[in-house]
């Protein structure tokens, strides 16, 4: 099932990439560096979300910043 | 300074139009409950406390004087340099993101919960997303456009149920007023200001704004618009469904199903559902834009396009992300998301605002 789920992403970031790629023209060599990164952390963060459902994801982080605060308005 | 990356422009009416559809959708959905929590039978006073609009609204305002033509982004880069400034230009981007993941869930929870008890969540989730990133695709005057298109829609529905739902009414619900004093309905306003803080999108919209002129006053109806949508949600729930208003999660929703005109128009939920898809999809086109061209000025790009299909597929992870299940998506709005919104809406901008405003008076001492 995992797998399935993991070639599903990765066939959909696939077309993605075929449908934006040749739409960039040459001298934009900056938009398809970050085009490039973009598509590859959203890839990654994907599988990583797949194998590891239960990952602390930003809500987490604020908690932990606001920490104080937040138990404050849990009362 | 950027380059110029949108060509679109759009008039002050449409931003004002953009504005009260970026926040009102979600706020009339859940704002009952969460309210009635604190205020009580006061509820109803509490969107009148809009603290934190007016002083987005005002910063957003001050910075378009200062430096006209750029956003609160581009803004703070002239304030405090180039690298303080790219930090705080991932910053507001990256929380636009994370605050339409909030969005984004929120849609397809109601939707699932209320209406598609059957459809899988992504497919709900991932199907907006894909027709948002086409519109978002199209331009800041494709969302204006469509904020013009739809707004008339969602308030003459919106003034369907609330007249139709009169007669039900029970006035008595609202006494005792202020029973408790004041305090109860401003507590009642403290989870309301995550939405009101929202109104520093329109730092974002200024720049392509061509009647700058109006722009002051056409935000400031938006806002009231916003304030009395809220007001009168509110009365109207709480004065149909009473102490039971804090048990529902999408009170609202009690309210458009309750509607029965003479035995013949009844369901009128489906109705409601209708509209209210238009509406959150103009709000999650405004941020879902709003983090696409943040993110396009950070990298300096010349064309924000490319970036709106990954852009688009992180914030379908965020929306999985950001909270196992509805239980706890609710209680992350009322105290995590309701704190950061503060402190990165509000108090970061004020922070900016300050800095602005010494550096401009130590520049005029010197020179």
């Amino acid at each position: 099932m995992k797998w399935a789920a993991i070639m599903g992403v990765t066939a959909l970031f696939v077309f993605m990439t075929m449908y934006e790629w040749p739409k960039m023209k040459g001298q934009m060599r900056r938009e398809k560096t970050a085009f490039a990164a973009l598509t590859i952390l959203a890839w990654a963060l994907s599988i990583l979300l797949i194998c590891y459902p239960d990952m602390p994801g930003p809500t987490q982080w604020i908690n932990a910043i606001f920490k104080p605060l937040v138990t404050f308005l849990e009362k | 300074m950027g380059r110029v990356i949108e060509k679109g422009k759009i008039s002050a009416a449409q931003s004002a139009m953009m504005l009260y559809l970026g926040i009102v959708p979600t706020a009339i959905l859940t704002t009952p409950a969460i309210t009635y929590k604190f205020a009580k039978q006061d509820l109803w006073i509490s969107p009148i406390w809009a603290i934190s609009a007016w002083i987005t609204i005002f910063i957003a305002f001050r910075f378009h004087h200062m430096y006209p033509g750029l956003n609160i982004v581009q803004a703070s880069e002239q304030i405090v340099g180039r690298v303080l400034g790219k930090l705080i230009g991932f910053i507001l981007p990256f929380f636009y993101l994370y605050l339409n993941g909030i969005v984004i869930r929120e849609y397809g929870e109601f939707l699932v919960g209320a209406f598609l008890h059957q459809t899988p969540l992504i497919v709900v989730t991932g199907s907006m997303v894909l027709v948002c990133a086409l519109a978002v695709r199209g331009g800041v005057e494709i969302v204006g456009r469509f904020a013009q298109l739809f707004l008339p829609a969602f308030v003459a529905l919106f003034l369907f149920i609330i007249l139709t739902i009169i007669p039900d009414l029970n006035p008595l619900y609202m006494l005792p007023i202020m029973e408790g004093g004041i305090l109860p309905s401003i507590a009642g306003a403290g989870v309301l200001q995550s939405w009101f803080s929202e109104f520093l999108t329109v730092s974002f919209l200024l720049p392509f704004v061509t009647d700058r002129e109006k722009a002051a006053k056409s935000t400031m109806i938006s806002l009231f618009a916003v304030i009395l949508t809220l007001v009168i949600s509110n009365l109207a729930t709480l004065l149909l469904l009473g102490e039971m208003t804090g048990n529902y999660t999408y009170p609202f929703l009690i309210l458009a199903r309750y509607i029965s005109l003479a035995d013949f128009f009844t369901h009128l939920e489906s109705l409601y559902m209708a509209i209210w898809v238009l509406g959150a999809f103009v709000k999650i086109c405004l941020f879902f834009y709003v983090s696409v061209l943040g993110t396009a000025q950070w990298l300096d790009l010349s064309d924000y396009r490319p970036l709106v299909f990954p852009l688009g597929f992180l914030l379908m992870l965020l929306s999985i992300w950001v909270a196992p299940n509805l239980q706890e998506l609710t209680h992350a709005i009322s105290t995590t998301v309701t704190i950061s919104l503060i402190a990165v809406f509000v108090a970061f901008p004020v922070f900016l605002f300050c800095m602005a405003w010494v550096k401009k008076r130590l520049g005029r001492n010197m020179g």
